[in-house]
């Protein structure tokens, strides 16, 4: 039973980070960081993975603006 | 650097390294499959990739955890280095390809979500011969995933150096995690010394040469504590010519570079990845860092344009034939006249 939560919270929590991660590769992650602004694409692929894993924190960056250092 | 993000930065180097590796994976793919055919030749496909890619990801993994205190102990290993992140991406995908092939030949026959099947089609959590061993490879695959995905410079700089770092130190994690899959899976069914021989020559070659790393450092790195202004350091001959001295005085870890007939003094650690930047040398008048190449100008401790790392600068004087330091620290990037010679 607890397995059966863990594994669909995981899942659901896969399913968000994809759709999110769709979204950041194409605007969000210009809107953090400056360096990605105009970066190739094989460069949004390969922080896709990163952006499902992360998008509770990379949605909070986001939502903060931008903060270019 | 801070610049626009590019995907991969190959240079000639890199793509030799990755061709080598490449082709020594081929080879091993080839000879391991060849060797089970050979022994069982009842073997299926599905068993031969799982067979296959686990001892080769594992196998890769024992070099990349010990490509790090290699190159302290001998800068000839260096280049080893400086492309270990594409190793470990690929060491993941290995991995990647034999969890996925795992799960489909023992968790994919069932109504049960192939994932839920791995922590529920076996409850002997308990037992030591019967350890549903999966579980530890599935949490090992996780961190090699989380490293893997953030491998690139962008995640570096926006998790922060320090986040990062943590996050690829849990490496370790993974590799108990895997010893542990091993010892607890294949080992309870094949007792072969010759398997438990390797694992344990595996084991005492990354502890080992960790330990003789980290003693050779702690002989490089002369420990001074003083209250006074500037300190004295060693003669100057000591340093060999665009290479540096490292010490560490009230805590602050200093380079001190000579160069030209100069001497100037940086803060060790860079700002990429901690890397040592006083086991680096000077290349095109720049302190360049020996773990990915990122470079500091001496004088003024920032990288040089269009890069913006900046790391602190200290007051150094050349007195009789010693070098002396001041360990209190510039703001970052502060400009400090180096001593002549």
């Amino acid at each position: 039973m607890m397995a059966t939560i863990l594994v669909n919270a995981l899942l659901f929590y896969l399913a968000i980070g994809v759709l999110f991660a769709i979204a950041f590769v194409i605007v969000g992650v210009g809107k953090i960081d400056d360096g990605a602004l105009g970066a190739p694409w094989f460069f949004r692929l390969l922080i896709f993975p990163g952006a499902i894993a992360f998008w509770p924190y990379l949605l909070s960056k986001w939502i903060k603006g931008n903060n270019y250092d | 650097m801070s610049v626009k993000y590019a995907s991969i930065l190959w240079n000639r180097q890199k793509k030799r390294y990755d061709l080598a590796m490449l082709i020594l994976m081929v080879i091993y793919l080839a000879t391991f499959s060849a060797i089970q055919v050979v022994f069982h030749p009842n073997i299926t496909v599905d068993s031969l990739i799982i067979r296959s890619t686990a001892t080769l990801s594992f196998i890769m993994l024992h070099i990349i955890l010990i490509i790090g205190p290699l190159s302290r102990i001998d800068e000839r290993f260096l280049p080893l280095l400086y492309n270990r992140r594409h190793l470990g991406v690929t060491m993941f995908l290995v991995a990647f390809v034999h969890g996925i092939f795992s799960m489909n030949l023992f968790h994919n026959f069932g109504a049960v979500n192939p994932l839920l099947s791995v922590f529920t089609s076996n409850p002997n959590y308990a037992s030591v011969s019967q350890y549903p061993f999966q579980t530890l490879g599935f949490f090992a695959l996780l961190i090699l995933f989380l490293m893997a995905a953030t491998s690139h410079d962008f995640w570096l700089k926006n998790l922060s150096p320090k986040i990062w770092k943590t996050l690829h130190m849990l490496v370790y994690v993974a590799y108990a995690l895997i010893v542990m899959h091993v010892v607890l899976g294949v080992l309870q069914q094949e007792t072969s010394p010759v398997l438990v021989g390797l694992m344990v020559l595996g084991m005492l070659m990354i502890i080992g040469f960790h330990l003789w790393a980290g003693v050779l450092e702690g002989r490089r790195e002369a420990v001074f504590s003083a209250k006074e202004s500037f300190i004295k350091i060693c003669r100057v001959e000591e340093i060999d010519e665009n290479c540096a001295k490292v010490v560490i005085v009230q805590e602050e870890n200093i380079a001190i570079f000579k160069y030209e007939g100069k001497v100037s003094a940086i803060n060790n650690v860079c700002k990429h990845q901690n890397g040592p930047l006083g086991e680096g040398k000077m290349v095109d008048g720049c302190i360049t860092c020996p773990w990915h190449g990122y470079q500091y100008l001496p004088e003024n401790g920032c990288s040089p344009a269009p890069f913006t790392e900046k790391v602190t600068t200290y007051d150094v004087k050349v007195e009789d034939g010693y070098v002396f330091v001041n360990p209190n620290p510039h703001p970052e990037g502060t400009a400090v006249e180096p001593a002549t010679i």
